[in-house]
């Protein structure tokens, strides 16, 4: 299922990756890709939130009093979902 | 106690429990009994070590303590520029590798004696009349300024918070290696296992965090001591995390937030988690376990702990009993009553004080220190590069991100100055150094001091 956020993400994951991540290949971003085997390293992740805040306008990570690191992708892309200011 | 080498303090400390585990390698395991030993033909010499393989390179620092004059290991990562910085800080006799020859070069520039490791003479043995000498060991800042400096220690202030601890447990404790061992904080996780009697899991740098957290939950590991960045990517792997079965928790390195405290105590509720300040020069500094970020208001002034702690005109002045003596080039960084000003800005929060970046602008990224005036100055030397401003950006995965805003020259082709830009970034700058984050402005803010402005 594609939602307006998850789109944006996939997509700005696809810019950083080709900035961050020189001579590996793309990979398909499904629910369960586990993030730090994308190919991105914690650096590469770590410019794509600073990206997506300017893209979406918000940091889930700095507004949610959660502590949580996602996994997969799925798991990215839900906790910005459910994060979303209203 | 104070001046046995590290022979004679694991025989003091670690008996009668010489057979236990001490270091756990790929496919091999060594006792305690295994790594003691000397080597002969190195009495008295300034010995660089420059081993990759960490068994060997444990193996060879507990023969050389005692023995050398000084030891210097210095890892097998530091790039060309920094080991030639490094060894022409002080007058090396010798440099003990396992490497070929490529990364030697900068030795073989300085005429330092190159001994291949398999060639030294390692006697299972030792003889105390032949290890009489106080060491000195020179430990490499992580390059505060642009280049590291050497602090002069010794066994028993680089130990100092090991040292504490007087009995063996019953049960060995288990720590797994996040740190490069040549580094102050590898030193803490090395000394804490081998003077305590505890097992040490090595793991090499280049596996990857999956891995890592694999094999320590295969070796069932109880102690681990790593940067808040590393701290969250372990938490990135999600269940296979919480299968290691921690008991302590050590953070240190960088600045640690709420964040990655709270989300260590959800993962692993039972385990004890202390986050510290520390430093090449200070040892030790502080060190809390109350779950908290910052350090409690109520430990300045107080000389009950490992360090004395003050806070003048912002900045946290410490004096710590682990402290080095000075750098090698007898440069001091004590004042005449022993304090050290760490540099680091001091803000004060209701009960607490936390560390808000350092004096000099030098930015930690990951536990790297980055000068970014240093990274500027590198931009500027691109020819479509008019004006930069290189800063630290903050993120919640690895605490800051190394940013750089540029204004291009007119005329010049963005997309084409963005591409050679970046390349240019990769041939001329440490993996650490370079800012991962870049940015187009037709106009770099000038403030009316004339400086340009900096963000965070």
């Amino acid at each position: 299922m594609t939602t307006p956020i998850k789109d944006r993400i996939s997509a700005t994951f696809c810019e950083v990756f080709a900035d961050q991540a020189t001579g590996v290949t793309l990979p398909v971003l499904s629910e369960n890709l586990v993030l730090l085997k994308s190919g991105l390293d914690s650096m590469g992740f770590a410019v794509l939130v600073i990206e997506l805040e300017e893209t979406l306008g918000y940091d889930p990570f700095s507004i949610s009093e959660e502590a949580f690191y996602p996994r997969t992708f799925g798991e990215f892309v839900a906790f910005y979902e459910k994060h979303e200011p209203k | 106690m104070k001046n046995m080498s590290l022979n004679n303090l694991i025989i003091t400390r670690v008996a009668p429990a010489l057979d236990r585990v001490a270091l756990i390698g790929n496919n091999q395991r060594i006792s305690f009994q295994d790594l003691l030993g000397t080597c002969s033909g190195l009495q008295g010499k300034r010995v660089a070590v420059f081993v990759r393989n960490t068994i060997d390179l444990v193996r060879t620092l507990v023969a050389l303590d005692g023995c050398a004059k000084t030891i210097c290991p210095i890892s097998t990562a530091t790039d060309t520029k920094e080991i030639h910085h490094i060894i022409a800080k002080h007058p090396f006799d010798v440099v003990i590798t396992d490497m070929s020859t490529r990364p030697l070069q900068p030795f073989s520039d300085l005429d330092i004696q190159i001994q291949n490791l398999h060639d030294v003479c390692f006697l299972d043995s030792f003889s105390e009349s032949q290890n009489n000498q106080q060491s000195d060991w020179l430990v490499p800042t992580s390059g505060t300024t642009s280049m590291p400096k050497l602090v002069s220690h010794s066994i028993s202030s680089l130990g100092a918070s090991s040292l504490k601890m007087r009995k063996l447990t019953e049960q060995n404790k288990i720590w797994a290696q996040f740190y490069d061992l040549t580094r102050f904080a590898g030193y803490q996780v090395l000394l804490n296992s081998l003077l305590n009697g505890h097992t040490l899991v090595t793991l090499p740098a280049e596996i990857s965090i999956h891995e890592r957290v694999e094999r320590c939950a295969e070796e069932c590991v109880t102690h681990i001591s790593a940067t808040p960045s590393q701290w969250r990517k372990i938490l990135m792997t999600g269940e296979d995390a919480k299968r290691i079965p921690l008991e302590q928790i050590v953070l240190g390195g960088e600045a640690v937030d709420q964040q990655i405290l709270t989300a260590l105590s959800n993962s692993y509720p039972k385990a004890k988690i202390t986050h510290t300040y520390a430093s090449t020069e200070a040892g030790l500094g502080i060190a809390v376990s109350d779950r908290l970020a910052g350090f409690p208001l109520s430990f300045i002034g107080n000389t009950d702990g490992s360090a004395d702690i003050s806070v003048r005109s912002g900045k946290l002045f410490l004096k710590a009993p682990s402290s080095a003596s000075g750098y090698v080039d007898g440069k001091l960084f004590k004042d005449l009553e022993g304090w050290i000003d760490t540099g680091d800005l001091v803000e004060f929060v209701g009960d607490r004080f936390i560390i808000t970046g350092r004096e000099s602008g030098i930015i930690n990224v990951g536990g790297d220190k980055v000068n970014p005036e240093t990274v500027r100055q590198t931009l500027l030397e691109h020819p479509d590069v008019l004006q930069a401003i290189v800063f630290g950006r903050k993120n919640p995965i690895t605490g800051m991100v190394l940013s750089a805003k540029i204004q291009i020259k007119a005329n010049v082709d963005e997309m084409a100055a963005m591409t050679s830009i970046q390349k240019f970034i990769k041939e001329s700058l440490p993996m650490k150094q370079r800012p991962r984050l870049l940015n187009f402005v037709d106009d770099i803010g000038v403030t009316l001091t004339g400086k340009m402005r900096s963000e965070t």
